[in-house]
C-alpha cells in the first residue's frame, strides 16, 4: 500500500510538468501581454519596454519557461505584474478563504444529500420521493451563476437575511466567537451556491444506490438470519450503498480546494478562484501559472485520496 | 396430513396461498399448498422453474418479496401459526428456529463484512452471547462445515473464498443457532459437480449431528434421490404429487412426475435422445382451464380440460392430483 502511494505521488511530477508546459504554451499563444491592455497615452512607451525587460517578457518563450521553471522549483512563484507583490503572498492571503468555503460546501453536501437520498429510497415512488426527485432535477440543471444570483436576489436583496459579498462585515472589528459567526453568516450563500449541484446529484446517487443495495441477495440473507429491518439498513444496505460516495469525497476535495471560480467571483469571495479570474483578465501570468499548478496538484491529490479511501473501506480493493 | 400427525410433524403448511398484486392483475404464484415436514426429516420440493418453490419457502420465512402477500392459509411451526406473527416475532424465529441457505453463494454473503462477523451476527442476536463466546461458537461451526483453518477464515472476506467454501460458510451461518428447520433453496445448483457432492455430504452430516429437519428445494432429481426421504412435486403453484422417495422413483403416479423422471439423463441410456417434457410451465397469471398440466399431458382426455383435479390420497402415504386416479371421473389407474 505504501509503495503504491509512493508510486502514485511520483507520477505527480511528470504530470505537473506536462501541465505546466501546456499552460505556458497557452499563455504564450494569447496575443499581447500583461502591459498591452494598460497602454496609457500619457506614459512614455519606453516605460513599457523597461517593464517588459524587467519581467523578462522580451526573452524567447523557451527562455521564459526555463526561467519560470527554475524559480518554481526553488519555491519562487514570481511577482504579480498587476499587484507588484510576490505571488506566494497573494495566494497565502486567499487560500484560507477558499479552503473555508470548500469545507462548508462539503459539509452541506454530505449532511443533506445522504439523509435525503436514504429517505427517498426508503419510500420509493411515494409523494415524498417524487418531490425530492423533482427538486434534485431543478438543482442539477441550475448553472451555479444562476443559482448564486437567485440566492442573492432572494436572501440578500429581498429578505436581507445574508450578506452577498466578502468574508466579514467590513469595519465591524469583531473578535473571537462573534467573528466566526460573522464569517459563517457570510459563507452561507456562497456555500449553498457551490454545493447545490452536488447536493442534487448525490441525493439521486444515494437514492439509487440504496435502492439497488436493498435488492441484493445478501440483504435477503440478513433478513433470513433474523436481523431487524433497521439494522439491515444500517449494517448491510448502507455500508454497501455508500461505498462509492467515498470516492466522490476524494474527487470533490481536489475540486473544492482548487477554488470555486464562478462562486467566488459572484460573491466577491477573496479566494484563489477569484484571484485566478482576475489574473486571466489582466494576463498576470505568474499568478495564472501558480494558481493553476496548485489547483492541478489538489486535483491529483484528491484523486489519490479517493483511491486510497476506497481501498480502506472496501475489502475487495487491494493495491499492490 | 397423511402419515405425519400433528404430534410428529415439525412444520405443517395448510392451504397456503401467496399472490402477487401487480399493475396488471393478481398472480396466484402459490395457490393452496399443503404439506408437512417431520422432525429430523429431509423433504424435497421439486418442480420446474417458476412453479413456486422458492416462493413457498420465502412464505414460510415471512419474506415474500415485492408486491406478494400471503392471502390465505397457515404455516404451523409446532402448532404456532407463523402467518399471524408480527414482524418482530418473526425476526426472532428467522435464523434461530428456521434458517435458510440460498442458491447463489457468490452474492448471498455481504462483501464488506468478514465471514466471522456474518456468522456471529445471528448468534449475538438470538443467543445473546458475549462477543467472545459468539466467536468461539462461530469457529466451532466453521470446523463443523469442514474448514480446517477456521480461525483464519473468520477474518477473511467472502471474495477471498471459492464458491464451494462460501456455501460452506453459508451453511455454518444458517445452522449456528441450531435451528429446527433448515430450508435450502437449490444449495448446489451454482456449484461444480464435485463441489456439489461435497456440499450434499456436508448437509447430511450436519443434519445427523444437529438433528435438523431439512426442506430441500431442487429441480435435480439426482439430488433428491441422494438426500430426501419424502418428495413433494409442485406444478404451477400447486402440489401435484407427494410420495416416499423410493416409491416416487419406482412408480411415479402423476404424469408430470413421470415426465420429470424420464428426463433425468442416465448413464446406460446414453444413446437415446434425452427426453424432456414438451412445452413450458404456464405462467401463473395465464393458467389454462382444467388441469394446468393438460396441455402438456399425453394422458389427458376431455375431463382434464373442463375441471381441475383435487389432490387425493392413493394409499401408502401418497397423494396425487390427477383424474387418472379418480374412478368417479373416469380414471383408469
Ligand atoms: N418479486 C416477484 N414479483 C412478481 N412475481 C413474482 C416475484 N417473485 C416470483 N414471482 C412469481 O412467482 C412464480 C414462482 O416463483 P418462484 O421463484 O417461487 O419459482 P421457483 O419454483 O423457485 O423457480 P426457480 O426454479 O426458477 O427458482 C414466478 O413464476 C413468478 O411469476
Ligand atoms: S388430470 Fe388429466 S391432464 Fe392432468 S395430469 Fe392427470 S391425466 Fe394429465
Ligand atoms: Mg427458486
Amino acid at each position: 500500500m505504501y509503495q503504491y502511494i509512493l508510486r502514485r505521488v511520483l507520477i505527480f511530477i511528470p504530470m505537473l510538468f506536462l501541465i505546466s508546459v501546456l499552460l505556458f504554451t497557452l499563455v504564450q499563444l494569447a496575443p499581447g501581454d500583461a502591459f498591452t491592455g494598460q497602454l496609457d497615452p500619457n506614459q512614455d512607451a519606453r516605460y513599457y519596454e523597461e517593464m517588459r525587460e524587467r519581467f523578462g517578457l522580451d526573452k524567447s518563450p523557451v527562455e521564459q519557461y526555463l526561467m519560470w521553471g527554475k524559480n518554481f522549483l526553488q519555491g519562487e512563484l514570481g511577482i504579480s505584474f498587476r499587484h507588484k507583490l510576490p505571488v506566494s503572498e497573494l495566494i497565502g492571503d486567499r487560500i484560507g478563504n477558499t479552503i473555508f468555503l470548500g469545507i462548508c460546501a462539503y459539509i452541506l453536501t454530505y449532511t443533506l444529500a445522504i439523509p435525503l437520498g436514504i429517505f427517498s429510497a426508503q419510500r420509493p415512488y411515494s409523494k415524498w420521493d417524487y418531490t425530492l426527485t423533482g427538486a434534485a432535477f431543478v438543482g442539477i440543471s441550475m448553472p451555479s451563476f444562476f443559482a448564486g444570483l437567485l440566492l442573492i436576489f432572494l436572501f440578500s436583496f429581498t429578505l436581507d437575511w445574508f450578506p452577498f459579498s466578502g468574508t466579514v462585515t467590513a469595519g465591524a472589528g469583531l473578535g473571537g466567537m462573534e467573528a466566526f459567526i460573522d464569517k459563517l453568516h457570510h459563507v452561507i450563500l456562497p456555500a449553498i451556491t457551490l454545493s447545490i449541484i452536488n447536493i442534487a446529484q448525490y441525493t439521486r446517487f444515494t437514492r439509487s444506490s440504496v435502492l439497488a443495495a436493498k435488492q441484493q441477495d445478501f440483504v435477503r440473507t440478513a433478513y433470513a438470519k433474523g436481523v431487524p429491518a433497521s439494522v439491515v439498513l444500517r449494517k448491510h444496505v448502507l455500508r454497501n450503498a455508500l461505498l462509492p460516495l467515498v470516492t466522490l469525497f476524494g474527487l470533490d476535495m481536489g475540486i473544492l480546494l482548487s477554488g470555486a471560480v464562478i462562486t467566488e467571483t459572484i460573491f466577491s469571495w477573496p479566494g484563489i478562484g477569484q484571484l485566478l479570474v482576475e489574473a486571466i483578465i489582466n494576463r498576470d501570468y505568474p499568478i495564472m501559472m501558480a494558481v493553476t499548478m496548485l489547483a492541478s496538484f489538489f486535483v491529483l491529490l484528491g484523486n489519490l485520496v479517493a483511491d486510497i479511501l476506497y481501498a480502506v473501506v472496501d475489502p475487495r480493493i487491494r493495491y499492490e | 396430513m397423511n402419515r405425519l400427525t400433528e404430534m410428529t410433524a415439525l412444520l405443517h403448511i395448510r392451504n397456503l396461498k401467496t399472490y402477487f398484486f401487480g399493475d396488471d392483475g393478481t398472480v396466484p404464484a402459490v395457490d393452496g399448498i399443503d404439506f408437512s415436514i417431520g422432525k429430523g426429516e429431509t423433504l424435497a420440493l421439486v418442480g420446474e422453474s417458476g412453479c413456486g418453490k422458492s416462493l413457498t419457502s420465502l412464505s414460510v420465512m415471512g419474506l415474500v418479496p415485492g408486491t406478494g402477500r400471503i392471502v390465505e392459509g397457515e404455516v404451523l411451526l409446532e402448532g404456532e401459526n407463523l402467518v399471524e406473527k408480527t414482524e418482530e416475532e418473526l425476526s426472532r424465529i428467522r435464523g434461530n428456529e428456521i434458517s435458510m441457505i440460498f442458491q447463489e453463494p457468490m452474492t448471498s454473503l455481504n462483501p464488506v463484512l468478514t465471514v466471522g462477523e456474518q456468522i456471529m451476527e445471528g448468534l449475538l442476536l438470538h443467543q445473546r452471547l458475549s462477543r467472545q463466546a459468539a466467536r468461539e461458537r462461530a469457529v466451532q461451526m466453521l470446523k463443523l462445515v469442514g474448514f480446517p483453518r477456521a480461525e483464519a477464515i473468520m477474518d477473511e472476506y467472502p471474495h477471498q473464498l471459492s464458491g464451494g467454501m462460501r456455501q460452506r460458510a453459508m451453511i455454518a451461518m444458517a445452522v449456528a443457532c441450531n435451528p429446527r428447520l433448515l430450508i435450502a433453496d437449490e444449495p448446489t445448483t451454482a456449484l461444480d459437480v464435485t463441489i456439489q457432492a461435497q456440499i450434499l455430504d456436508l448437509m447430511r452430516d450436519v443434519k445427523e449431528k444437529l438433528s435438523t429437519s431439512i426442506l430441500l428445494i431442487t429441480h435435480d432429481l439426482g439430488v433428491v434421490a441422494e438426500m430426501a426421504e419424502r418428495v413433494v412435486v409442485m406444478y404451477a403453484g400447486k402440489v401435484v404429487e407427494e410420495a416416499e422417495v423410493q416409491d416416487l422413483f419406482d412408480q411415479p403416479a402423476h404424469p408430470y412426475t413421470e415426465g420429470l423422471i424420464r428426463s433425468v439423463p442416465s448413464l446406460d441410456e446414453e444413446k437415446e435422445r434425452l427426453y424432456s417434457i414438451e412445452g413450458n410451465v404456464p405462467s401463473p397469471d395465464r393458467l389454462p382451464k382444467g388441469c394446468p398440466f393438460a396441455p402438456r399431458c399425453s394422458e389427458a382426455w376431455e375431463k382434464c380440460l373442463q375441471k381441475e383435479p383435487e389432490l387425493m390420497e392413493i394409499g401408502h402415504g401418497r397423494r396425487v392430483r390427477c383424474f387418472l386416479y379418480d374412478p368417479e371421473e373416469g380414471g383408469s389407474r
